[in-house]
């Protein structure tokens, strides 16, 4: 009901819209056309990325803009909606007519609006997509920059490698996004030589996992890699701790991630992996421009930027120095480039392969006292892990 | 007798259903203290009548006084509280409520627990159904569950006690018991009973004055036995020849 | 005859639950979910227990929903909603007033009855005796409402309590949460005054007449209005309880309550429409047997919804009275 009213808003935008913004952009000036949720159920961390956009258009043309060229930035709102963003990216193309544009946010609408990109022969950064299907189906204007869901459990397996777990047990929720994580972690398994001896999906909305995880039990699971989201990690693991079944490790994705995730959870948080693109933490990190990236987003918005904000600045950056090395805005020189060209940017070294994939190392990170330390990749980490977990008996006496 | 004191002035009472005329336009007074009769062939409304009168169906117009207030338009149970009551021609007790239980529940609220049991417990006395006090309703025989219900309608002490065909399906002793209790209302408590009943016997033994009711109009009213001999009445019964 | 099919539909229904019971089992033996040993005894003991404090709580608040649709005839969807809202009220309570989860009852229980006579007084009177399809839509309208109210305040997050986290431990390989445990306590504890209630107490069975036949509590001098609002208050305060139990077990965000109303049909069809007793045991059937489902079946997890709506499909087509409900008149 909710899609159907904002389709019809859409519409109706699109059709009002229509008639005035026959706009030329002046010769002096590079368009950048975004849509992206600035309402809906995406418009927490799109908003992020909206923010690292904004900074870095503002300084661009601050300084010496794209080849002595000024942004015109132009921003709209998909209202998190599928089809919404497809219309909004093919008036961006057709009526606004923006010299380059910049992907929407999460893998479902990146998908989506591929399509349209694709046909205008637009390239594309798409720093708001992980799902690694999207460069699955022969795409050539679209650019990956993160690290893929198949590799977001990549370094949780390695841990387990090394700390001498045999069994694991992979669940995770019943969509596209998880289901690409499982699928990769069962690969990183099959590589490393860990047995899996549970793969099972649940729904989304599910919250009593204690059968699943008796289940996990009985199987001799020693460790559990949970392709998962906020609300379903933080009820696996508080109810590992309810059956005081004692795991080598437990591995989420994206949820031990958000600060909240140790806040509501408290010591039960506590030894648990996540998986991160990237961390604001440039004494470890060490990537060129990233302090000054952070201490500018900081002074801006009051927050450390986390990592969609990370990417997405990455992403633009990636443009200028494409822009740069094409010498113009023209979109036939700006893919040319991007297919070829290697830089590196505020979340790492950025160059792709044949099917415009990046391959972004992403890092796993441990919650210990309630902040995420990184822990992996080696080169990295901040602090060695602290795994196996130990015993929920042996929790909270000190 | 003429001069009897008025219980229930029902005037022009109307209820149709679609173009049904169930009642259509009846007019009588049940006289107070007494124990009256309605009649009628099958069909004619008298069931409807009742369930006005108690206000289990809303009429469309028409005016029943009841100790000068009409009572038209008032819900069941505030003419239950102004002291009607009334059992049903198929009985209605709660099924899975215990005998006590259903006499208790027709106890109003504002009656102290401790009297309301009282009550109960002299009813069931009364309708010798002390025995089966704890047994659920539903496991009743059927005449049992015709005295549980004839009990459960005196709990709050009614003036007017309205009866919907009272004899059927009851054996004759049982019946003849129920017809005792009606007369000891009748007779000690000064109590007005209406009487629908199919059972001529029970009407022309037992009732002081009878109603004709056919299509919804009251035909006939009087004794007994002259609505016997009334020719209308023999009419409206065995059809027009 | 009829009395010859009714007892039939009762073979038939124990039938059709045994083997719905011996299903996972079957399963899990062929797919190699069932080990031969202690140890997985014990963990099939856990998960049963488990199921068996999860359907204590589901229970209780399905006793709402049967309780108006007993008295009322109305099939309430908004029933969920109100669970939805009994977690935020403490959830409320805990974070801004800092009250412990179980004390706030005594005060989310008084808010949630004067919430449920609202209801009842500005929606459900106006319908009430009606066709059965305008207080479904009412009910449905009154549920979307609700979770669009609290998702602008609260947005889609979801929220936890963190209650009693630890395990209680039974023996060696057996634990239950402690919060589980306190959940089952208060839900039992709840029912079975809520059932006294019914039962001793003269508004309980002037609720009980009402159920039974409107139309002869009322010529009894009923007030059956005064018993609709108790029963809406009564049976809110039942949801909001519910909620307040749920929220110290689980996540939850606004759209949470559509599951719960849905457990709540599935439990009251089988147990009997209507039936208090029938609800409790059929909570109790439902979530045990969902546990059962996970725990043995490969990818169970996912299946548990496809299993318990298959389930009551299957009620509703061999005997539509559930366990215990009265019969069809």
């Amino acid at each position: 009901m909710k899609k159907s009213f904002v389709l019809i808003l859409g519409f109706a935008l699109a059709l009002t819209a229509a008639p005035f913004v026959e706009k030329s952009h002046a010769m002096d000036k590079v368009s950048l056309g975004i849509a992206i949720s600035q309402t809906g159920r995406y418009a927490e961390p799109a908003g992020r990325m909206v923010n690292s956009y904004k900074l870095y258009v503002d300084q661009v043309n601050a300084g010496k803009g794209w080849n002595g060229k000024k942004i015109d930035f132009i921003l709209l709102d998909d209202k998190s909606d599928k089809q919404t963003s497809i219309k909004l990216y093919e008036k961006l193309i057709t009526q606004d007519k923006v010299n380059l544009t910049i992907g929407p946010y999460s893998s479902g609408i990146t998908d989506a609006v591929a399509n349209v990109l694709e046909r205008y022969k637009y390239p594309t950064m798409a720093p708001g997509a992980s799902s690694g299907i999207i460069w699955k189906k022969g795409r050539k204007y679209l650019f990956n920059i993160i690290a893929i869901a198949q590799d977001y459990q990549k370094g949780a397996i390695h841990i387990a490698r090394d700390i001498g777990v045999k069994k694991i047990a992979i669940v995770g929720e019943d969509s596209l996004f998880p289901r690409q994580s499982a699928e990769g972690a069962v690969e990183w398994a099959k590589k490393l030589g860990l047995e899996v001896v549970l793969n099972e999906n649940y729904p989304r909305k599910q919250t009593d996992f204690t059968a699943l995880l008796q289940k996990i039990k009985a199987r001799r699971a020693e460790a559990l890699i949970s392709n998962s989201y906020f609300a379903d990690a933080a009820a696996q693991i508080r109810q590992l701790r309810e059956l005081n079944i004692n795991l080598k490790i437990f591995a989420g994705t994206v949820g031990p991630g958000l600060p909240k995730f140790a806040k509501q959870l408290g010591d039960t948080a506590e030894y648990v992996l996540g998986f991160s693109q990237w961390e604001p933490k440039p004494a470890i990190l060490k990537r060129p421009g990233m302090k000054e990236f952070i201490a500018a987003y900081k002074k801006r918005y009051g927050v450390n930027p986390n990592y969609h904000a990370g990417q997405s600045y990455a992403s633009l950056q990636i443009f200028g120095d494409a822009v740069a090395k094409a010498g113009s805005a023209d979109r036939d020189k700006v893919w040319k480039a991007l297919r070829t060209m290697k830089t590196t940017t505020v979340i790492g070294p950025w160059k792709v392969d044949d099917t415009n994939l990046n391959q972004h190392e992403g890092l796993t990170f441990q919650i210990l006292n309630g902040e995420r330390k990184i822990v992996w990749p080696k080169k990295i980490s901040e602090v060695p892990y602290k795994l196996p977990m130990p015993n929920w008996k042996e929790r909270g006496k000190n | 007798m003429a001069d009897a004191e008025i219980a229930l002035d029902i005037q022009n009472l109307k209820k149709y259903f679609g173009g049904i005329k169930a009642v259509d336009g009846c007019t009588f007074q049940v006289p107070k203290g007494q124990i009256s009769g309605l009649i009628g062939p099958n069909g004619s409304g008298k069931t409807t009548t009742f369930n006005l009168l108690t206000g289990v169906l809303a009429a469309d117009s028409g005016e029943v006084l009841y100790n000068g207030e009409n009572i038209v338009g008032l819900r069941p149970y505030e003419i239950f509280n102004r002291g009607i009551s009334r059992t049903f021609q198929i009985t209605r007790i709660y099924r899975e409520m215990t005998v006590f239980e259903n006499m208790l529940s027709a106890s109003s609220m504002k009656v102290p627990l401790r009297e309301a049991r009282a009550r109960a417990e002299q009813l069931m006395e009364f309708v010798t159904l002390t025995k089966l006090r704890g047994e659920y309703g539903g496991n009743l025989s059927y005449g049992q569950q015709k005295l549980l219900e004839f009990a459960r309608a005196l709990m709050t002490d009614p003036d007017l006690i309205l009866l919907d065909e009272p004899a059927a399906g009851v054996n004759r002793t049982l019946l003849n018991n129920l017809l005792d209790h009606i007369h000891h209302l009748q007779e000690e408590q000064g109590k007005t009973v209406l009487i629908v009943e199919h059972d001529m016997n029970v009407i022309m033994n037992h009732c002081e004055k009878v109603f004709v009711l056919d299509y919804g109009v009251k035909i006939a009213e009087g004794l007994p036995e002259d609505i016997q001999t009334n020719e209308e009445v023999i009419e409206a019964y065995f059809g027009h020849k | 005859m009829q009395e010859k099919a009714e007892i039939r539909s009762k073979y038939w229904l124990a039938l059709f639950l045994v083997a719905a019971y011996t299903v996972p089992f079957g399963i899990g033996i062929y797919t190699d979910n069932v080990f031969f040993d202690l140890q997985w005894l014990a963990d099939l003991t856990t998960v049963i227990l488990n199921g068996i404090m999860q359907g204590g709580v589901y229970a209780m608040f399905a006793v709402g929903l049967t309780l108006i649709f007993g008295v009322m005839r109305i099939i309430n969807v908004a029933h969920g909603e109100l669970v939805m809202l009994g977690a935020y009220l403490t959830w409320m309570f805990f974070f801004y007033v800092g009250i412990d989860p179980l004390l706030a009852l005594f005060l989310t229980l008084p808010i949630a009855f004067v919430i449920g006579v609202l209801i009842q007084k500005l929606l459900l009177n106006a319908v009430v005796g009606g066709p059965e399809l305008t207080p479904l839509l009412i009910t449905f309208g009154l549920g979307l409402t609700i979770i669009h109210i609290v998702e602008a305040i609260f947005t889609t997050d979801y929220r936890t309590i963190p209650y009693a986290p630890d395990a209680l431990q039974i023996s060696e390989s057996i634990n239950i949460g402690r919060s589980k445990i306190i959940s089952f306590v208060m839900a039992s504890f709840i029912s079975i005054s809520v059932f006294f209630f019914l039962k001793i107490h003269r508004i309980g069975k002037a609720i009980r007449a009402t159920a039974q036949n409107a139309d002869v509590a009322m010529v009894c001098g009923i007030n059956i209005f005064h018993i609709y609002m108790i029963t809406s208050g009564l049976a809110a305060a039942l949801a909001v309880a519910g909620g307040a139990l749920v929220s110290i077990q689980f996540g939850f965000n606004p759209e949470t309550g559509v599951l719960y109303t849905l457990q709540a049909f599935a439990i009251i069809v089988l147990g009997g429409r209507g039936h208090y007793i029938g609800a409790l045991i059929g909570g109790v059937m439902l979530a045990v047997i969902e546990s059962l489902i996970s725990f043995m079946i490969p990818n169970g997890t996912a299946m548990v919804e496809i299993a318990s709506y298959g389930m009551m499909v299957f009620v509703l087509l061999i005997r539509p009275r559930g366990l215990m409900g009265p019969k069809e008149n």
